[in-house]
């Protein structure tokens, strides 16, 4: 067994509001894996494992679009169904694969094409509670209840609107260092605040723009790798990045609490003890925000923020940016393009480690962590990962 | 035709589900009975761009997401309601809206706990 996996080479196809005419999913999919493995130095025929995830990729699988890309023979194959949990869910078994060597580079890639027709078809079938108990109220999305969840925190926590101002705003500022993202704007409290209210708690700032696009990152078994060996672009790609841990825990609770606490109170112990490192230590931080509740809650959970702290910390350390959190803009002004929502911050944690990350590029980064967080089975989500990162010097 | 609304027990350790399971979490017993959800108390409640408002409501200790009236407004935090199905008069796919009604004549639970709509709007202004 070897000792790690690493992070080669990434890639991210443009996000758009509306897909561009003739853009399928599965375009969007093979366009950000090949990137990705032209970032990493690496051959398309060096492929031999490849991980999916799509909400809009039927009637076709990881299978079909492989056959369709032109890839394989392959080792490994994976399909993961776990939306914004999906690509560290994916990044736990590939890890594992790589240093087993079951296959010797990876591909992982998620993404959709997301219209109006494809959103309002995911939502309102999303699962069978949805179908049965929330989409005939009639309830189409998740706003309403992760409104109902703000409330929950903002009693818990003595917050107001203006508190959960500092995430949005400071992710659109990230975003304006990050020409892929969708909203690029600068955003002021004020703006925030006076926007009109989606469901309150919740205003148009604290709610994803849905968006189409695809993300995809590259896994090899050695720093030098096959990119090394294969000579070029190894320097595009920027330096490595170790995978020192992934972690997950799914369904914490029975969907009867407060939603408030994720899974990543029991994954993340286990990540900082396996990578040796904690919240502390961390360079860049990568939230999964679909609502800045849930980013926060994750903060928390991580242990990058106290409960009792943070008011403080979202005004001193969040809107600030002292702490590099969702340094892309995050979904919440990049965008949700689908199920690459978990894999943008993948994507970004990998940039800014490997020291590729343009005007946002944080000085020194060399330790990042990421999660992930999704499928709301009726309340909240019920899958929640961990992932610590090191840039290789 | 509208009704009581209905939730899940599990009939060996009486543990109570709504939206129904498959297995019991509490036991892992797989037989289940059915039971009236009786009333709840409103713990949270927003409302859509369309006027649809939306309430968390816990009833027997389980939390069901319903919506509610959008001219009662004695429905808020900390309201008593009465939880009711509405299952569609046509057939095909089953659905089970639980929508809640404010109880007339019943004691409001002490909302300090809780976090009121009114005063979130409130605080849009800097
Ligand atoms: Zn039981």
């Amino acid at each position: 067994m070897l000792d790690s996996a690493y992070i080669v080479g990434a890639a991210e196809t443009p996000y758009t509001r509306h897909p561009t005419p003739g853009v399928s999913t599965s375009g969007l999919l093979v366009q950000a894996a090949r990137e990705a493995v032209a970032a990493a130095g690496l051959r398309w025929f060096d492929v031999d494992g490849l991980g999916v995830s799509s909400f809009t990729l039927g009637p076709d699988h990881a299978v079909d679009l492989a056959w369709r890309a032109g890839l394989g023979p392959l080792s490994w194959l994976m399909e993961d169904t776990n939306g914004g949990a999906s690509a560290l869910n994916m990044l736990q078994h590939a890890e594992l694969a790589i240093r087993s060597g079951q296959a010797s580079t990876i591909v992982l890639v998620s993404g959709d094409r997301m219209d109006a027709a494809a959103f309002r078809m995911l939502v309102e079938h999303y699962n069978r509670a949805t179908e049965e108990h929330l989409a005939p109220l009639p309830l189409t999305g998740p706003n309403a209840l992760f409104a109902l969840l703000t409330q929950r925190q903002m009693t818990a926590l003595g917050l107001s609107r203006r508190d959960y101002g500092h995430i949005a705003t400071a992710q659109r500022a990230w975003a304006g260092l990050n020409p892929g993202a969708v909203y690029r704007a600068p955003l002021s409290l004020e703006e925030y605040l006076d926007a009109p209210l989606v469901a309150p708690p919740l205003g148009r700032y604290d709610c994803v723009p849905p968006v189409s696009g695809a993300d995809a990152i590259v896994l090899t078994a050695g720093p030098a790798g096959s990119a090394g060996s294969a000579g070029t672009g190894a320097g595009a790609a920027g330096r490595p990045v170790r995978v020192l841990a992934v972690e997950t825990s799914i369904g914490i609770d029975d969907q009867d609490a407060d939603g408030l606490t994720t899974g990543l109170v029991q994954a993340a112990p286990r990540a900082w003890e396996r990578s040796g490192l904690g919240a502390s230590d961390m360079d860049v931080l990568s939230v999964y925000d679909d609502y800045p509740a849930m980013a926060l809650a994750q903060l928390i959970d991580l242990g990058a923020i106290a409960a009792e702290d943070a008011q403080r910390d979202l005004a001193e350390r969040i809107g600030t940016r002292r702490l590099p959190v969702n340094t892309a803009g995050g979904q919440l002004s990049a965008g949700q393009a689908g199920a690459a929502a978990g894999m943008h911050g993948v994507v970004e944690t990998y940039r800014q480690l490997a020291g590729i990350a343009g005007e946002r590029q944080v000085d020194d980064a060399r330790f990042g962590v990421v999660t992930g967080y999704g499928m709301v089975l009726y309340r909240y989500g019920a899958c929640a990962n961990v992932a610590v990162l090191e840039g290789v010097r | 035709m509208s009704g009581p609304a209905f939730f899940q027990r599990c009939t060996a350790c009486s543990t109570v589900f709504f939206p129904p399971r498959l297995a019991c979490r509490a036991c892992g017993g797989a037989a289940f009975e059915q039971v009236e959800a009786g009333p709840g108390v409103v713990e949270e409640v927003t409302e859509l761009p369309d006027g649809l408002r939306i309430a968390s409501v816990r009833a027997r200790g389980v939390p069901v997401v319903c919506s509610t009236s959008s001219e009662s407004s004695a429905v808020e935090v900390g309201s008593s309601v009465a939880l009711v199905d509405s299952p569609p008069e046509q057939g095909g796919q089953p659905a089970h809206p639980v929508h809640a009604v404010h109880l007339p004549g019943s004691a409001r639970v002490e909302p300090a706990a809780f976090f009121t709509t009114t005063h979130i709007e409130n605080e849009g202004t800097p």
